[in-house]
């Protein structure tokens, strides 16, 4: 009996330093130091016409890692509906159009409303009409970005 | 027992070496994707199409076909083909030629590196009527 238990005790304690040297093995795996994006330091500004269920996209260039800002800064229009949104969104140029990463429903304003880190690469802000548009309006808005 | 004790060693070891094992560099090769632009010009007017080329390759572009319809006669009104980048609301091209239809590629760009490109078409003033037209783009 006192046997069988020491036996027992030892095929544990095998198993445990075992498991535990594999664990150490997998603990020693590095990770690669992850770079901070760069701050947004170009500012471009845009404006467009979009229509009842349009769309339209804006390309920019980073040359690095870096911070995004999109602000939707404006919509100009006749008849506005209250609580005008708008769908704004980060993406890349893809065939005809811009296909965004990230997207939301946002009313303009003076602060980004979309923000993300990019880069390095092509990327473009895509704004559509989000369903509450009776009327064709002009539209600013800026992206900041490295 | 001291099978079990035996059995678990095993076990344990065979475990351990296996994050030892090394997997051998693979190669990779790069087979070139195809992407076909089409569309509607109409005079004075400009599109442009936007692609990614994975790894740095041989990038081709080819106006193959320019119509009046579908299923129409061809023209041969030479339309302003370029290459370029994304930029602002349309294509920033680098490079350009006004082509007809043709079987050989009328740009091209040998070493492309990796990124997002763009194709323009645009009327270079010898439209008089919509065309119907369709651009082969092979890149990496």
């Amino acid at each position: 009996m006192f046997a069988s238990r020491l036996l027992c005790t030892l095929a544990c304690a095998v198993g445990t330093l075992g498991l535990a040297a594999c664990g150490k093995n997998s603990s020693t795996s590095t990770t690669s130091p992850s770079s901070l994006p760069a701050d947004a330091s170009v500012s471009e500004s845009f404006s467009s016409p979009l229509n009842v269920g349009g769309t339209f996209f804006y390309s920019f260039s980073m040359a690095a890692y870096g911070n995004v800002a999109v602000t939707l800064t404006n919509i100009t229009g006749s008849d506005l509906p209250d609580g005008l949104t708008l769908n704004v969104g980060i993406g890349r140029p893809a065939g005809t159009t811009c296909t965004p990463s990230l997207s939301i429903a946002t009313a303009p304003g003076d602060t980004p409303q979309v923000t993300g880190s990019y880069g390095p690469g092509v990327f473009c802000v895509v704004i559509s009409d989000s369903g509450l548009l009776t009327a064709p309006v002009k539209v600013d808005a800026a992206v900041a970005h490295s | 027992m001291r099978m079990l004790v035996l059995a678990l060693a095993v076990v344990v070891a065979t475990g351990c070496n296996k994050s030892n094992t090394t997997t051998s560099p693979s190669t990779t090769s790069t087979t070139p994707s195809t992407e076909y632009f089409s569309g509607t010009l109409s005079p004075t007017a400009s599109s442009f199409y936007s692609f990614t080329v994975a790894s740095q390759g041989a990038v081709s572009v080819t106006l193959a076909s320019e119509t009046t319809a579908k299923v129409g006669p061809a023209v041969s009104s030479p339309i302003a083909l370029g290459l370029g980048v994304p930029s602002g609301f349309g294509c920033s091209v680098s490079s350009s030629a006004d082509v007809t239809p043709g079987l050989n590629a009328q740009l091209t760009n040998p070493s492309s590196a990796a990124g997002t490109y763009c194709i323009s078409v645009a009327d270079p003033g010898t439209l008089s009527a919509d065309v119907i037209f369709v651009v082969r783009i092979v890149h990496t």
